[in-house]
């Protein structure tokens, strides 16, 4: 048996995790699908053309929910009565660390979306247009999906590295970085050009392509492929050295 | 077999808890972690639970390292913090939840420990008293059948009733491979059950000694009118009267006063260890 990773193991971790927190679920399930009805159900019924706006409000609900559950996924693990329990539980960093992400991720994905075509479905009959619901999941719903999972292992690593208002801490964490991000941007920008309008246009044609490249192809490619692997190994080892 | 050796650990800088600590605990023997508020039980029993890291040193439980936590070492640890809480399900739901991690877990011992201690199983374990939630989590302790326990302050909060079932309960739980340490303040809840004790003092382990042998070469008396001082090994005020441990010359072993010992141990460590060694 791999002592650092069982299948079974896992199976168990995660069975734990869902029926310990199963009320406190199916509460902010029941608030939040109860008031999506509501004003779902307004919408189609006083104005039926707004199909797809009610999808983007879901869209976003499905966002800030999905952050603000990722950062309480290791509540347990920063409550002081709790800690020893979590910690001394026979399962190995990287299982907690598969196992957390497995419930934040496709698991809320999954449920969400189960409940987003439910909502959508009552909403089409309310408006009587049942015709828009498979329109209401284009590429752009699938890519949002994505972008999702791509950045909601920032909250992840925020889940496991604060010891209390995770969500909150993560928030002005992000905040902070762009800042100092736009801040460094700029003066980089003001060196290399100086006060007068930027344009690449007025530049050698290698620094153009670099440029692009840099913005078409390495951007992309750092956002989709390594942003996410990267945080989730970060988290790894936040996991394996927690002490209480 | 658990070693500790060189454990050095600070909460602040230039304020050592544990300097250059040593220690080492045989299978088949429960041990009593005494020392004074603050000398650190606690945290020493983090670190051999694997819940604080040394700054340098090595602790080490069965062959595995206790800080990198692995699964298969987890398995045959078990800690009863001072301080828990449970989660607001039924005790059945818990260890529904929590025995399959443990490939030794025995139900039916569970049960027979659920039973003695008479905790009710129609009642969530938030909503239990705090005793009956101690009582629960020392009897899924003891069924998990980990190799190592560590109890910190186990009788706290138990009722005079739980305290003698929790010591039969315990002297009855320990095999050859067992080891199982229990810290705690109140010294008389551990007579007649533990069979080392050991002190922690200013970040050092000043006793760790058998108890029959300590039975063997010390007496512990509560009125010491008519000793030789030279046998007296420490003495104290106890309601006017003087007692103290006294040098045991008849060689038969005698009750061990568990408070008389801890004073005289950290009164001057020196002198009793230095009788029980020569």
């Amino acid at each position: 048996m791999n002592p650092q990773f069982n299948s079974t193991r896992l199976g168990y971790f995660i069975k734990r995790h869902l029926y310990l927190n199963v009320s406190s679920l199916w509460i902010a399930i029941a608030a939040v699908v109860g008031t999506l009805l509501v004003i779902s159900a307004l919408f189609a019924y006083f104005n039926p053309g707004t199909l797809p706006g009610l999808r983007n409000l879901y869209l976003v609900v499905f966002f800030v929910g999905g952050y603000f559950f990722t950062s309480k996924i290791f509540d347990e693990m920063h409550t002081p009565q709790k800690s020893y329990s979590f910690l001394t539980l026979p399962v190995s960093a990287t299982e907690k660390l598969i196992g957390g992400w497995i419930i934040t991720g496709p698991v809320y994905v999954l449920v969400f979306a189960l409940f987003m075509v439910l909502l959508l479905f009552i909403s089409s009959l309310i408006a009587d247009r049942p015709e828009a619901l498979p329109f209401l999941f284009d590429s752009n719903f699938f890519t949002s999906i994505k972008v999702f999972l791509v950045t909601q292992t920032i909250f992840f690593l925020g889940a496991c590295s604060f010891r209390g208002n995770n969500f909150l801490k993560t928030l002005l964490m992000l905040f902070v970085l762009v800042l100092l991000i736009g801040m460094y941007g700029s003066g980089l920008a003001f060196l290399l050009f100086g006060e007068g309008n930027i344009s690449v246009n007025a530049y050698p044609a290698d620094l153009k392509n670099t440029m692009e490249f840099i913005i078409k192809q390495v951007i992309p490619f750092i956002f989709w492929y390594l942003l996410g692997p990267f945080l989730l190994l970060v988290s790894y080892f936040k996991l394996k050295e927690r002490q209480v | 077999m658990i070693t500790l050796q060189d454990v050095q650990f600070s909460y602040k800088k230039n304020k050592p808890l544990f300097d250059h600590l040593n220690l080492t605990l045989q299978p088949g023997f429960i041990y009593g972690l005494l020392g004074k508020n603050g000398a650190g039980k606690t945290s020493l029993l983090k670190h051999i639970a694997g819940l604080l890291y040394p700054d340098a040193g090595v602790c080490n439980i069965f062959g595995y390292e206790a800080q990198a936590r692995n699964p298969e070492m987890l398995q045959d640890i078990f800690l009863v913090p001072e301080e828990f809480a449970l989660p607001g399900v039924l005790p059945a739901s818990y260890v529904k939840l929590h025995a399959p991690f443990y490939s030794k877990f025995n139900y039916e011992q569970l049960n027979r420990y659920l039973a003695e201690f008479d905790i009710p199983t129609d009642t969530k374990l938030a909503n239990m008293s705090y005793g009956q939630k101690k009582k629960f989590l020392i009897s899924f302790a003891l069924a998990t059948n980990a190799r190592l326990l560590i109890l910190d302050e186990p009788t706290n909060g138990l009722d005079i009733p739980s305290k003698s079932q929790f010591r039969k309960i315990m002297a009855s739980a320990l095999d050859e491979e067992k080891v199982v340490i229990i810290s705690t303040h109140q010294v008389r809840d551990l007579e007649n059950l533990i069979d080392n004790v050991v002190v922690l003092e200013k970040g050092h382990i000043i006793f760790n000694r058998n108890i029959a042998e300590i039975s063997e070469r010390m007496a512990f008396e509560h009125n010491l009118r008519g000793v030789d001082e030279t046998e007296i090994l420490y003495a104290e005020d106890m309601q006017g009267r003087r007692a103290g441990i006294v040098k045991n010359q008849s060689g038969l072993e005698t009750r061990v006063d568990l408070e008389l010992l801890f004073n005289g141990i950290v009164k001057d460590a020196a002198v009793i260890n230095n009788h029980l060694t020569y």
